[in-house]
């Protein structure tokens, strides 16, 4: 058994042991909310919370064996469904779109005995890197409130950061679980594309969206994924392999790996960043790591042929709100049903998401769609098979999660292809459809925190936390700021 | 060339998309999307000459594995194939 517990596991022994009531933890998480100003969540779910820490707390009285994960308090981006829980995506269109079915994460979760604290903010539609383009106001980095928490799924991580939640859920279509996680000092790993169940989450480009765990530790990270990675009949691009469980392995040995370091990743890093990275990178050598420098032309394409895919699928995805089958409704005079849509759109979508729109629509216009959709598709096989190459080369790739640490509000200004950039380093990983997760190694002159990504190839999600568990054990950087962490 | 977006077709895409944009609204549109074409511009000079439907494929191959139903995934266990979904811990 290892020593170092998680949070998971350390909830879990308190609760098992005594120590603490399941009601008595998730009121203190809920108070914690309540006194939080990082506007991490738009719903909060306190009766729902209490009710259901009731029901765990029975079970543990009658002396009935619980779960891992059963009595754990939780937190889900807004954009996973959830029955009977309003459910916005950060947007003004769904304000008061209340679900009639979950998405199967929470049905898992919710199965496992998980208590929901409430819904996180995030990007409009998960359509930003700042998590400022949403309809219920910015979210503030816990480690310094004038700092973006990075997006799109920025309230899940500064929830976790701040220890608002235990664990939280976010979606990741071009790097909006690692960015976030590395803004925010937390660990969080996009899986393998079908891994883990899409079906109730709102869609954004669909054959780049991924969920995954936000986690203080990697053990936690390990833990949730085990539980989630499933197949699911009711998701199309579920894949039906048997995943390999990673939780029992994640002490095993990691000896004489071979690193890959792309070098063109660390172009236009920051100096801290560069070096914190690299240094992280180094840890591995004592294990016998080899390190191996190379350069990846390919990867120059993964930004325009994300741009292109993603917003092509935006433009399709989002052609379902239209003001009459659910969610908001033009209030004022409309002449037809193509007006009412028309006004419903322009009124209350985001201008993130109508200038994604309107560059979906363009690049699959007929006279457009073989020079930009087909060459994008092109690219992206190009850009997988080069990926499955290099991991015949290396068993991992280290890039840094993100150029910089987190930066202020309003960074890009008038300029939404800088705020596109700040992803430059994690939208490979959606585009070859591999697994990679962010881990805090570090912090720099302002103590902010910087993330490393590791990748690994498909289907690997055990290599790729041992990896991290190995880094995390003998250099834990993780913190929780702003709150004094729960006594367990 | 794509950084070349016209007004007019901004207009007509945004009808299309129904949407509709303000004079100011539209100018600012121009510059946005001229600057996200200019980066996406490399697509268009990557020469794929040769795209076919089987390249756009993926070449990974997803192992087939009997599946299980939607109602054994959230009661969690291992069914009669061996297929394990959920892990009660």
């Amino acid at each position: 058994m290892r020593k170092n517990k998680g949070l998971i596991r350390k909830i879990h022994d308190a609760l098992v042991s005594k120590k603490v009531s399941c009601f008595e933890l998730t009121s203190w998480y809920l108070r914690e909310i309540e006194k939080s100003d990082l506007n991490a969540f738009i719903t909060v779910t306190k009766e729902h919370a209490l009710e259901s820490a009731k029901k765990v707390d029975e079970k543990i009285n009658k002396n009935q064996e619980i779960g891992l994960l059963e009595g754990v308090p939780m937190s889900l981006k807004d954009n996973f469904s959830t029955k009977n829980i309003l459910t916005t995506c950060a947007s003004k269109i769904l304000e008061n779109y209340v679900p009639i079915y979950n998405a199967t994460v929470y049905e898992i979760l919710k199965n496992q005995g998980c208590i929901l604290l409430g819904k996180n903010n995030q990007d409009q539609f998960a359509m930003g890197s700042s998590n400022e383009t949403s309809y219920f106001g910015p979210v503030k980095n816990p480690h310094d409130k004038t700092k973006v928490p990075g997006g799109s799924s920025g309230g899940s991580c500064a929830s976790v950061a701040a220890g608002l939640a235990a664990f939280a859920m976010g979606s990741d279509t071009g790097g909006s679980i690692r960015q976030p996680a590395a803004f925010c000092g937390i660990v969080g790993m996009k899986p393998t594309y079908g891994s883990i169940s899409r079906y109730g989450i709102i869609p954004l480009a669909s054959s780049l969206d991924q969920a995954g765990p936000l986690t203080l530790t990697v053990e936690d990270n390990s833990i949730v994924y085990d539980c989630l990675a499933v197949h699911d009949p009711k998701d199309e691009t579920s894949c039906k392999l048997a995943r390999k469980k990673t939780f029992d392995s994640l002490d095993s040995s990691i000896e004489n790996l071979k690193i890959g370091i792309p070098t063109n990743c660390f172009e236009g890093s920051d100096k801290e960043v560069y070096d914190a990275v690299e240094n992280a990178a180094k840890f591995y050598e004592k294990f016998g790591a080899k390190i191996t420098y190379f350069a990846f032309p390919e990867l120059d394409f993964s930004m325009p042929v994300y741009c292109v895919l993603g917003r092509a699928e935006t433009a399709s995805n989002m052609a379902r709100f239209d003001g009459i089958r659910y969610g908001y409704k033009y209030k004022g005079e409309y002449s037809d049903v193509n007006d009412l849509m028309t006004k419903t759109r322009s009124e209350a979508l985001g201008d993130e998401v109508k200038r994604r729109i309107l560059v979906g629509s363009y690049v699959l216009n007929s006279g457009y769609y073989d020079s930009f959709y087909k060459k994008s598709l092109v690219a992206k096989n190009l850009i997988t098979k080069k990926f499955a190459e290099k991991f015949e080369e290396f068993d991992i790739l280290i890039t840094p999660t993100s150029p910089t640490t987190a930066f202020g509000f309003n960074y890009a200004g008038d300029d939404p292809l800088k705020m596109q950039l700040a992803d430059i380093c994690v939208v490979n990983a959606n585009i070859a459809g591999i697994p990679a997760i962010s881990i805090p190694c570090g912090y720099d002159s302002n103590n902010l925190p910087i993330g490393m990504q590791i990748m690994s190839k498909c289907w690997s999600e055990d290599l790729l936390l041992r990896v991290a568990y190995k880094y995390e054990k003998e250099n834990f950087f993780a913190k929780i700021i702003g709150g004094v962490q729960f006594e367990i | 060339m794509a950084s070349k977006i016209s007004k007019d077709e901004i207009l007509k895409l945004a009808k299309l998309s129904r949407l509709e944009f303000s004079e100011d609204e539209t100018k600012k549109l121009l510059k946005d999307i001229g600057n996200i074409m200019k980066l996406t511009s490399k697509i268009e000079k990557y020469d794929s000459s040769e795209v076919t439907y089987d390249n756009i494929q993926s070449d990974y191959e997803k192992p087939e594995y009997d599946s299980c139903t939607h109602d054994e995934i959230l009661s969690g266990g291992i069914n009669k194939n061996g297929f394990f979904f959920v892990k009660k811990y």
